[in-house]
């Protein structure tokens, strides 16, 4: 019975992402022109100032406890906001990049390789960045402490480097 | 009655769609991106074409059973086939294809859990049971790996341009469906043996005009000429930043 359930859950998870990829992959980019037309006009420094930690500590300390948590609340979603379109940005630059890459220009693309990695890695953090903005969306004023599994992890694969290129 | 036409159809209409396949793949030069698929392609083709014109015996058998295990080895190289051709060749990104082969050691250990734990039921070939039960095994760790694979290709921003994305769309629906017929029809025996060989065929026949859609339309892309400026890099820190705030107050 245990067994069915999972096979058939893997099963239908595997359908669904299958129909996904072939719905979203239909409104890509043709291109140079598109990307002009259809990227966000976004400002980076709006979202640092949208979560720094200085301004949050301020109306904390000005706001009382209710109209600081709705305040918060409003930052947050305009936060969310411009985190989707990023993530779009970031899937079109991603098709953008793929585009460029077709012209067959050798020294372009290991620039456009890096333009890819960092893009994959901006919307791998964006899943971690939006789940942290969720649980302070549901609990504005915790100021809660996350263990850094990630720096310990970059530690960990720093010095597996280090030694391996001692070694080598 | 309608069954053997139907038959007859599901089981012709592949080999041609991918005799097609292959044609359009060695005249676009895309062999050289992706070996395994059309060597995938080609295997199966021959298989079904030797079939077309062999009379049922033990010959007849020998050659679908082991073209069959053939075509699933090949099918599951062709997902890191893929997946080698969708990450971006960056050192930094290695980590997604030690993951992945995590991942897939992980889905195969389950595979393995279902093949030697499951007790095929009500069969009374037991051959044919053991066949039923190592294909269902397979077809699961065939839609393990696929869910990895295409959960990166939307992280990926693949768009319709992309051959990669028409391959494992193919084989992630066609997996997916066989493997809940193969559970529903050979292990709990929910559908009948006709409806779990008419799922699966089905169930090919969509992943064959998937993958003819993808090779066989014209392609009319502009290539960009110059890769104008994003501010990729500038989010990634700004993101970055922010997610180590909640690790910095530790």
């Amino acid at each position: 019975m245990v067994s069915t359930l999972l096979t058939l859950a893997v099963a239908s998870l595997a359908l669904v992402l299958a129909y996904a990829l072939l719905r979203r992959a239909h409104t890509g980019l043709r291109d140079g022109h598109d990307w002009e037309q259809r990227k966000h006009a976004i400002d980076v420094e709006i979202f640092r100032v949208l979560l720094d930690r200085k301004e949050e500590n301020q109306l904390r300390r000005f706001l009382p406890p209710h109209q600081f948590a709705n305040f918060q609340r409003k930052r947050i979603h305009l936060a969310l906001r411009m985190l989707r379109l990023v993530d779009d940005n970031a899937g079109m630059a991603m098709e953008l990049g793929r585009l460029a890459k077709m012209k067959g220009d050798l020294a372009l693309a290991a620039k456009i390789d890096e333009m890819i990695a960092t893009a994959f890695q901006l919307r791998l953090n964006l899943l971690l960045a939006r789940l942290c903005l969720y649980l302070k969306l549901v609990f504005p004023s915790w100021s809660v402490s996350l263990p850094a599994f990630e720096m310990r992890y970059q530690h960990l694969l720093d010095s597996m480097h280090a030694t391996s290129r001692a070694f080598a | 009655m309608i069954v053997p036409y139907l038959t007859k159809i599901l089981w012709l209409t592949p080999p041609f769609l991918q005799t097609a396949i292959m044609f359009v793949m060695l005249r676009r030069k895309l062999v050289s991106s992706f070996p395994l698929f059309f060597i995938y392609t080609v295997v199966v083709v021959s298989r079904d074409f030797i079939l077309l014109f062999l009379p049922k015996g033990p010959l007849y058998f020998l050659i679908f059973w082991w073209g069959e295990a053939l075509a699933i080895l090949l099918g599951l190289a062709v997902i890191f086939e893929v997946l080698a051709h969708i990450v971006p060749k960056s050192a930094s990104l290695k980590f997604v294809l030690n993951s992945v082969v995590i991942f897939g050691a992980i889905a195969a250990l389950a595979a393995l859990v279902i093949l030697v734990f499951a007790t095929p039921s009500g069969q009374y070939d037991p051959l044919l049971a053991v066949m039923i039960l190592g294909e269902r095994s397979v077809r699961f760790l065939q839609s393990s790996l696929l869910i990895l694979v295409i959960a990166l290709m939307s992280r990926l921003g693949l768009s319709w341009h992309q051959e990669s994305v028409g391959i494992a769309a193919g084989f992630g629906i066609y997996s997916a469906l066989a493997l809940a017929a193969f559970e529903l029809g050979g292990h709990v025996h929910l559908i009948s043996q006709l409806a779990l060989a008419l799922v699966n065929s089905a169930a090919y026949n969509l992943a064959a005009m998937i993958w003819a859609f993808y090779f066989l339309r014209s392609v009319r892309v502009t290539p960009v000429v110059h890769l104008p400026k994003t501010d990729v890099a500038e989010w990634n820190s700004a993101v970055t930043d922010y997610v180590h705030q909640w690790s910095r107050r530790y």
